[in-house]
């Protein structure tokens, strides 16, 4: 019986033992081999290695996740260095016993252990302006190692809001489903459904919205025939329905009231071009809603008869709401897509508020549409309050389906805008700003034309917006086969305080808090002419 | 009273065992395996309908089923159900599954004491059959319930011992079959209740397993994961409205089945109990009597089987499955043999226009169109659905295939942006069903947008019954992104339109008007505009396009539009613009004599359609084609 135990104890320890031991060996075998590489002589191309997704000359965040990603040039064995070193103006600084991550790899996926990049990442920080380099080397065919020239990443002192909560949709038409509000922490790999629509009888959700980038203000917009139109409202952690649909929500940076736009949205088709749908809002208008009161309002600075506006988004100071706006463009609101739909354009406008007496002043044209030839769409300020950046498209309400939307930053100061030169040949929007104003989350489509995904950029003090990139996945090729898309970026300060059960609840809860919605439209003609090609007179309270 | 689950073997109820319910059990599931592989052809449905769940390999893809309960399910149903695309594969796993839930039948039944009704174990695959008839839709339920009875199975075979060792075990076997089967567990749950109460009464375990059947689905809404309350109870279960395709009742038959033979046993075993004789007698006259005719029995077994199969199996409705598959594999021959003589009922939308398609690429739509049955909806499925939401929501609801079957010929028409809506649509509804993923890399390739189109083709490479050719197009896109060479995209590109045409719903005239705009050499543009024309006996508006025959490149004009033409001539008295082609002497026999047999019969269909019932002249006088009347 002694024996028995002594046979197992033995055993045990031997199994414990190899288990440590395996990977140790493993670990130092693959550090001589990363010793021999390094030390192999090589073939030198005079370019970086072609990556994927795109990391090179980039400024990232401090807490960013691990950078992962793909090699492109084809070989049997990769080798990749990663190091940190002060930028040669930061002057002599010994940096000597310096963190590294090395990796060997038959696979060109690159993964950066997440401790360890942080780790590196944390002892770059102590000093100033510090880079990352990696050094990427491919063994060829032949056994011949190619090194490349190194990748350099510029790390900035200005961290970004590590959470980022994303509208997760497929490139929907009709028929909505799998729509999902999802939260994801930046400085790692983590992710949190906020509300999935499988649990909510495939309600439509969207816009969500936060106040200044702080969760103690949310709303999120739900849109069903089962659970009705109603605007989900987080505040202090607590969630309530509103029986009623907010549009695009800005919260007031006193998180008092929630300016929101009221929309008759309608998609229509294009039989020939790249992207096939198109949204037109037949009539919209803005209202708000006043947590004080528990009332929703309208004003007519904000809600002109004969104009339509969307886009809500408040100045940091709270004494200024900027909007879009445009001339009623058509007479039939019935046809769709209705006449002149490419030549509706917006302006960007802005009304002052006092939030104390809740009074508008009168509305003001910031840059308009006619200055630029375009549609100037989502606006959205820095909390600093120095820049605000926004799309400008062709035409139309509706950016992400505009292959020419770019962005474009106003500077509050000067007055100037100018097109950043990150835009690409395809859409971008839906943008956010961090809460230390010196990054951007953004929606593009550059990586393919069809899917968007969210990128990132970092914006200097002088307002220059740097090279953006994508959000990094742990797995490299995650975007290469994604058939989601990633649109309303919001970056902020801290998780989401609510539970998704808890969201559900409330969605599918037939308690809500009434609310009358202060902007109508008109009504469809009800003699005369057919309703579909009756011309229509703006008829809004 | 019997004593709880001492032998949970497939094996007889006598101790020395028998070879006889093995070997009964071996042929059942033999002939099953035969029937499914010989008649119901699961491969023929396998890629063109999207009743079958989804596979992939990358852990994305796991990733939304082991987010919600029942979901582990779902994607196990999806992995088993990729051998479907063998012709042996699918009929081998279905028998698996049927034969695996009748052995947990068997399990059930001696552990509740009925081992002289054992046959009774059978009937489940009884019950399934017109649910495997049905081809699609339902076999993942099938999993599901396959889940709920291994979960009874094993609880029956660890939960020997005190009350404490039972709530244990059903605990932990409860939870996992929770999260990987969803509702089924309500079905396990009740079943291990009805054994505690009736094999030998716990009342305890009995407790828990009943209340546990409310509380965990609640917790699970409520605390664990993000789903409805409804789907946290019902999600696996086959409650009408939620499987896609199919209707659901044989399988919640089978459900109810087993429920009822579960408290049947119970309560006969509490009687025998009553009446102070043990419900399972060793020995004993009658129990040899019994025994001395298991072949009566399993022959009647077979009887029932052989009816149920002969009775719910549908004919027809596996021929338009067939139609469906033909088109997939553009046998286009296969196509027009299967739709030849199906029923009025059967010939749906969906196989007209697939016949209308397979006339097309055979050459042959001007000349034999009207030998089928034709409507004028028939050339393209209508996919309006309609301007309220509640409309669009009904019209989904009805027709859940209707996105999936829509795309094909709309690219092959060049109506590329028509297409990739209705891909996506499908892509909505039925998640990323592999046909759809080509059909959307095929249009971003034909629009050049081959970024676009690698993103599909990236995610098909992880169906393991794509990878291999979708990779051999990707090493090719690697030298030529927009595959120039390919005829299939050159022949879409050649007919795609050029300029945006803000087209109303279901307007096909319009449509195949603004191909030919933007590609006058169009052929298929032009035959469906003509054959929409000739549909909707507008021979007015067919006159105004024969010049566009010349366009075309036709040698001959084909043989409706003769007899399109000289009705026209009839009817207007005026001479068409031909645009140089004749009316062949045939045809003007053939037109002579149909005019003199419409006076002489009286314009009685009946007694035209057999000679006249495929000519244009026929479907444009009674506005219906003889293979549609009805004798």
């Amino acid at each position: 019986m002694r024996d028995r135990w002594v046979v197992l104890s033995l055993a045990v320890a031997a199994v414990l033992a190899l288990a440590i031991a395996a990977p140790v060996g493993v670990r130092i075998l693959r550090w001589r081999e990363l010793g021999r590489v390094l030390h192999a002589p090589r073939v030198k191309p005079s370019r970086p290695p072609r990556i994927s997704p795109d990391y090179t000359g980039l400024v990232i965040p401090p807490n960013i996740a691990p950078l992962n990603f793909a090699v492109l040039e084809r070989g049997s064995r990769y080798c990749v260095n990663l190091r940190w070193m002060p930028r040669p103006s930061a002057g002599f600084i010994d940096v000597a016993g310096r963190a590294e991550i090395g990796i060997m790899s038959d696979s060109p996926a690159v993964r950066f252990p997440l401790r360890r990049w942080r780790a590196l990442l944390r002892e770059a920080q102590l000093y100033p302006s510090p880079m990352l380099t990696i050094d990427v080397a491919v063994r060829d065919d032949e056994g011949k190692w190619h090194q490349y020239a190194p990748i350099d990443l510029e790390v900035a002192e200005e961290p970004i809001d590590p959470y980022l909560v994303n509208r997760i949709i497929r490139p929907l038409y009709n028929y909505w489903t799998n729509i999902e509000i999802r939260q994801r922490c930046l400085e790692s790999f983590e992710e949190r459904t906020v509300v999935h629509n499988r649990a909510t009888a495939n309600a439509c959700l969207n816009c969500h919205s936060f106040r200044q980038n702080h969760t103690d203000r949310m709303t999120l917009g739900v849109r069903s025939g089962r659970v009705g139109s109603a605007t989900v409202m987080v505040r202090d952690g607590r969630a309530e329905k509103i029986g009623t649909k907010f549009g695009y929500t800005a919260w007031h940076p006193s998180g008092l009231v929630a300016a929101y736009s009221v929309n008759e949205v309608r998609q229509f088709f294009h039989t020939a071009g790249g992207e096939v749908r198109d949204v037109v809002d037949l009539d919209s208008g803005l209202a708000y809603y006043d947590l004080r009161t528990q009332t929703a309002k309208t004003a007519p600075a904000i809600n002109a008869e004969d104009r339509l506006e969307t886009y809500p988004t408040w100045s940091p100071d709270g004494k200024w709401l900027y909007f879009c706006s445009a001339a009623f463009p058509w007479q039939n609101r019935h046809k769709l897509p209705p006449d002149n739909y490419d030549r509706c354009r917006y302006d960007l406008r802005r009304v002052s508020y006092d939030v104390a007496s809740d009074r508008w002043g009168e509305a003001e044209t910031v840059p308009s549409s006619a200055e630029l030839g375009k549609s100037l769409l989502l606006p959205r300020i820095s909390p600093d309050g120095r820049f605000l950046l926004f799309c400008a498209c062709d035409y139309g309400c509706f950016p992400i389906y505009q292959p020419n939307s770019d962005l474009y930053m106003l500077d509050l100061k000067t007055g100037r805008y100018s097109r950043l030169d990150i835009s690409s040949p395809r859409s971008e929007s839906w943008h956010s700003w961090s809460s230390n104003s010196c990054w951007i989350a953004f929606s593009s489509k550059r990586r393919d034309g069809l899917f968007t995904r969210t990128y990132l950029a970092y914006v200097d003090p002088s307002g220059r917006v740097h090279k953006p990139f994508v959000v990094p996945q742990e797995d490299p090729t995650f975007y290469d086969s994604c058939l989601d898309t990633y649109t309303v970026p919001e970056l902020i300060a801290e998780p989401v305080p609510v539970r998704s059960q808890r969201l559900v609840n409330v969605i599918a809860s037939p308690q809500e808090v009434k609310v009358e919605s202060p902007v109508t439209f008109g009504a469809p003609p009800t003699s005369g002419a057919t309703a579909s090609d009756s011309p229509w007179m703006p008829g809004r309270r | 009273m019997p004593a709880g689950p001492q032998v949970i073997p497939m094996a007889d109820g006598t101790k020395s065992g028998s070879w006889w319910v093995p070997a009964r059990f071996a042929v059942c599931l033999v002939l099953l395996c035969l029937y499914v592989r010989y008649r119901v052809e699961p491969h023929i449905g396998f890629p063109t309908h999207p009743g079958f769940p989804n596979f992939y390999t990358n852990t994305a893809f796991l990733r939304e089923f082991v987010s919600y309960p029942g979901g582990l399910a779902t994607y196990v149903s999806g992995f088993l159900l990729q051998a479907c695309s063998w012709a042996w594969g699918g009929p081998l796993v279905i028998t698996a599954i049927v034969g695996l839930i009748c052995w947990c039948t068997d399990v059930l039944i001696v552990a509740m004491g009925g081992s002289r009704v054992r046959g009774l174990a059978f009937v489940p695959a009884i019950v399934l059959i017109p649910s495997i008839n049905a081809v699609f839709g339902q076999l993942a339920l099938f999993v599901t319930l396959l889940a709920a009875l291994l979960g009874l199975v094993f609880y029956l075979g660890l939960a020997a011992g005190g009350e404490g060792r039972r709530i244990a075990v059903f605990a932990a076997v409860g939870a996992l079959l929770y999260y990987v089967a969803g509702g089924a567990f309500l079905f396990f749950g009740l079943l291990a209740a009805l054994f505690e109460l009736f094999t030998k009464p716990r009342r305890l375990p009995a407790l828990v397993c009943l209340l546990s059947l409310e509380a965990v689905p609640y917790v699970a809404a409520t605390y664990l994961f993000t789903v409805s309350l409804a789907d946290a109870y019902a999600e696996g279960l086959p409650l009408p409205g939620r499987a896609t395709m199919g209707p659901v009742y044989w399988v919640a038959a089978c459900y109810g089945f087993l429920l009822a033979l579960t408290l049947g046993l119970g309560l006969w075993g509490l009687a025998a109990a009553r009446k102070g004789r043990p419900a399972e007698r060793k020995g004993g006259r009658a129990t040899r009597r019994r025994r001395d005719r298991p072949l009566v029995g399993s022959l009647a077994l077979l009887v029932l089987g052989v009816l149920a199969a002969l009775a719910t199996f549908d004919a027809n409705a596996h021929r338009v499955i067939r139609v469906d598959y033909f088109t997939w594999r553009e046998d286009w021959e296969g196509v027009l043999r299967e739709a030849r003589g199906l029923p009025p009922q059967y010939y749906t939308e969906v196989v007209n226009q697939h016949v209308n398609l397979a006339l097309y690429e055979t050459g042959r739509l001007g000349d034999e169109m009207f030998a089928y049955p034709q409507r004028p909806t028939g050339l393209m499925l209508d996919s309006d659905l309609g301007r309220t939401v509640g409309e669009q929501t009904a019209k989904m609801g009805l027709r859940t295939d209707l996105w999936f079957q829509l795309g094909d010929l709309d690219l092959r028409l060049g109506l590329a942006n028509e297409s990739e809506h209705e891909a996506h649509e499908a892509l909505a509804m039925h998640g990323p069903h592999p046909e759809v993923l080509k059909r959307l890399a095929l249009v971003n390739l034909a629009k050049g947008q081959p970024d676009a189109a690698r993103v599909f083709l990236n995610a098909l490479r992880y169906s393991p019954l794509h990878r291999t050719r979708t990779e051999a197009v990707l090493r090719r896109m690697a030298t030529d992104p927009y595959l120039r060479d390919d005829a299939f995209l050159n022949r879409v590109r050649s007919a795609m339109l050029t300029r945006d045409h803000p087209f109303p719903h279901n307007a096909l005239d319009q449509r195949c008007l603004g191909l030919l705009q933007d590609h006058p050499q169009n052929r298929m543009a032009f035959e469906y505009l003509m054959a929409w024309y000739l549909l909707n006996r507008d021979l007015a508006a067919f006159a105004r396009q024969l010049p566009r025959l010349k366009t075309v490149g036709y040698r001959t004009m084909p043989c409706h539009y003769q007899q399109a033409v000289l009705l026209y001539e009839k009817e207007t008295t005026r001479a068409s613009d031909r645009a140089g082609y004749s009316i062949s002497p045939d045809v003007l026999q053939e037109f002579a004599d149909f005019i003199q047999a419409l006076q002489a019969t009286d314009s009685d269909a009946a007694a035209l359609a057999e000679r006249f019932g495929d000519t244009y002249l026929f479907y444009y006088v009674f506005g219906i084609t003889g293979a549609m009347v009805q004798p």
